[in-house]
């Protein structure tokens, strides 16, 4: 049958009457070409995609554990930083830490912490970090420290709150303070104490709740206070016993101090200070980056990393 | 055909090829204008792949490939049902006191009025004249539904040609 099959139909097809072939190699090349590019777009796109894919992956591994086991927002791995605001570039601030005779010492995992803000409060409500970046909260906070030399600066938002950092030398040597900011909810009730974790006090100070605690086992939370302000802000101010990790520059040859570089009181009064409005953090927001240009990141708040 | 992979190889193929592909481009659709849209796509879809389609051991095989699934997804897209003509195509072909150009013509149309794979495995088979094995791999079905839908495309062009399917077949 196909003999005689092919030979009617192409028969036919040279009777009937078909239209011009026309530029149809020639659009059809130009299509082709099209089709080309589109496809090395979408690999293009796919592989970009992969490796987005995995670089978010590769950083929720690395990115901090909140107090409560949940991963933190922040994380990314850059370059060690310089001492000064002025040169600090991208780092992720380790744990461990260097003690007070400059011994590194790393904390286990099952350290104590008093959670920053945390959450089970009877209304159940978690904290949010401020919009201000957090260089606008360690200006703020540079502008409540005592005189004295500053370096180590690092800072990075969480998903409850915004963290950071400040080595302090008031004469004897730097230590480090780190102070954490939230919005939170204006009920609030004093923590209970955690295994390891110490509340000292629970008093209504100025309208606002304040809390101070000590912690033995945790030298980044050695002694702190949390504050929470009728404004619906929360401070949490923690004084360590050590210093975190870091290249922070010649500075750091000049290590450690007898005791903590704040007492408690200055840091409740830091905690009240009215330099954490957050409209105003905005508004500096840009001064701010422009003197932390390359806030180095925190990749822990609390002193006990992932 | 083997050449190389550049464009003027391509060219080269596509100019020696276009009339036979819109040919059976025609054959499938029965429309010049969609024939033509599906010879320019297949045409198109050889040159984007065209390093990759020359290393094939049958540029044509692929080509028919190509084009009969675009058909295919064509069909599916559209859920066309081709409208055919009562009239015939071409009227001057019908004065052949002979019976045979009304014949053929009666074949066209016959093919026509089968369902779009019957019609391709149809083509593929009969006027392309592949074996049911490449028929099979071109469509992506079994050798069997190759053979079961031939039989079934045969049984009804004989259907709609009558006695003429003898002059056909003979």
């Amino acid at each position: 049958m196909g003999d005689r099959f092919r030979s009617m139909i192409e028969s036919e097809f040279a009777e009937v009457d078909s239209p011009p072939i026309g530029d149809l190699v020639d659009n059809a090349i130009r299509d082709g070409r099209r089709l080309r590019r589109t496809r090395m777009v979408q690999r293009s796109v796919a592989c970009f995609a992969a490796v987005g894919v995995l670089a978010l992956g590769v950083g929720m591994a690395t990115s901090s554990l909140r107090p409560d086991g949940s991963p933190g927002s922040d994380g990314v791995a850059a370059p060690p930083a310089t001492a000064g605001p002025a040169t600090t570039a991208p780092y992720v601030s380790a744990e461990p830490t260097v003690d007070r005779s400059g011994r590194r010492s790393q904390m286990p995992p099952d350290t104590p912490t008093m959670a920053v803000f945390p959450a089970g409060r009877p209304d159940g409500v978690e904290s949010q970090p401020p919009t201000a970046p957090p260089a606008a909260v360690l200006m703020a906070l540079g502008s409540t420290l005592p005189n004295g030399p500053t370096i180590a600066f690092a800072g990075s938002r969480f998903d409850t709150f915004t963290g950071v950092q400040v080595f302090l030398d008031r004469g004897a040597g730097f230590g480090m303070i780190r102070v954490a900011m939230a919005r939170y909810d204006n009920k609030r009730s004093c923590s209970r104490s955690a295994p390891g974790v110490a509340v000292s006090s629970c008093t209504d100070e100025k309208g606002a709740l304040v809390e101070t605690f000590e912690i033995e086992s945790n030298c980044v939370q050695r002694r702190g206070v949390n504050v929470y302000r009728s404004d619906g802000i929360a401070i949490q101010v923690n004084i360590g016993s050590c210093l975190a990790d870091g290249d922070w520059g010649a500075a750091m040859a000049k290590i450690a101090v007898d005791e903590e570089v704040l007492a408690v009181a200055e840091a409740v009064q830091i905690g009240l200070s009215p330099v954490w409005d957050e409209r105003t953090m905005i508004e500096t927001a840009a001064k701010a980056k422009d003197l932390y240009p390359a806030l180095p990141l925190l990749t822990s708040f609390d002193g006990v990393g992932p | 055909m083997k050449s190389g992979g550049t464009e003027l190889d391509f060219e080269e193929y596509a100019q020696a090829r276009v009339v036979r592909l819109r040919q059976r481009a025609y054959l499938l659709c029965r429309d010049w204008h969609l024939a033509q849209d599906l010879t320019q796509i297949t045409l198109s879809r050889l040159y984007a792949s065209w390093r990759k389609v020359v290393k094939a051991d049958n540029i044509d095989a692929y080509a028919a490939k190509v084009m009969v699934r675009v058909f295919l997804d064509h069909k599916r897209l559209k859920s066309s049902h081709e409208v055919v003509s009562d009239t015939m195509p071409s009227a001057s072909a019908v004065v052949d006191g002979s019976g045979g150009p009304e014949l053929r013509l009666t074949l066209m149309e016959a093919l026509g009025r089968l369902g779009p794979r019957a019609r391709a495995i149809v083509v593929l088979r009969y006027w392309e004249d592949h074996s049911v094995d490449t028929v099979a791999e071109l469509l992506g079905v079994t050798p069997s539904l190759v053979k079961t839908q031939s039989m079934r495309a045969l049984a009804e062009l004989r259907a709609l040609l009558g006695t003429d399917l003898a002059t056909l077949v003979g």
